[in-house]
């Protein structure tokens, strides 16, 4: 038998808005850095110089 | 559609499985990475550097896309469903963000095994990306797994707006009853 949740129509939980605002913090750093170049070589400046085989 | 209780279970199995066997090849990544960053020995910094890559290919990557696959059955063949709970929704986010990162740093993976075939110093290769990356992916899946044991409260609108049955975790009786469906 079915019936409707009594408590229905109840706000976002506290702890949902936590994690919102954390993970919306991670993906604007996530896209700032793949903006500015984070990548494949980015993070070692000096060993750009280095000799890499080909891929 | 639900899953029958036997293949319910089988599809749980599989699911911890595969995410058990991630978060332990992350961790062994996250060890790895700490080896070469601080190790003075050339020869296991070069080899740190060129493990990483097929280690990631071989473990991360299927461990990840098989965690995501038996996560979705398991939410889909179950009362659960995909976005009804908060809780569910946010560990489906969070598993698609860590694996398109994972998929992302793969190249970068990759080209420190290159450097660590050619290059000559080791002060060049030493770097704490990977220890950066493998320890934010830990802290990732660990709580996770605190969300998939703990199972906090919450029905997103469109779960509030869904016909519910008695066997409903969210509903009170079946909470005091101790009734869980993972």
């Amino acid at each position: 038998m079915s019936q409707r949740h009594p408590g229905a129509k109840t706000g976002m939980p506290r702890w949902v808005k936590v994690f919102l605002l954390i993970g919306v913090a991670l993906i604007v750093l996530i896209a700032v850095m793949l903006l500015t170049g984070h990548g494949p070589g980015r993070h070692m400046p000096h060993a750009l110089e280095l000799p890499v085989a080909s891929r | 559609m639900t899953m029958r209780p036997r293949l319910r279970r089988f599809a749980l199995v599989a699911h911890v499985a595969a995410s058990v066997g991630w978060l332990g090849a992350v961790v062994t990544s996250l060890a790895l990475g700490l080896l070469g960053l601080t190790s003075g020995d050339a020869a296991i910094v070069h080899a740190v550097y060129r493990v990483l890559e097929p280690l990631g290919w071989t473990t991360l990557v299927p461990f990840s896309l098989a965690s995501l696959a038996t996560g979705l059955i398991q939410a889909l063949g179950t009362n659960w469903g995909l976005i009804r709970h908060y809780w569910v929704l946010l560990k489906l986010a969070m598993n698609l963000l860590a694996t398109g990162v994972l998929l992302l740093y793969m190249q970068t993976l990759g080209y420190l095994a290159d450097l660590a075939r050619t290059a000559t110093s080791d002060g060049m290769l030493q770097t704490p990306s990977p220890v950066v990356h493998a320890g934010g992916a830990t802290v990732l899946l660990i709580v996770a797994l605190v969300l998939s044991v703990y199972k906090p409260r919450g029905l997103t609108p469109w779960g509030q707006t869904r016909t519910v049955n008695s066997n409903d975790p969210e509903y009170p009786s079946a909470r005091r009853a101790g009734i869980t469906l993972d």
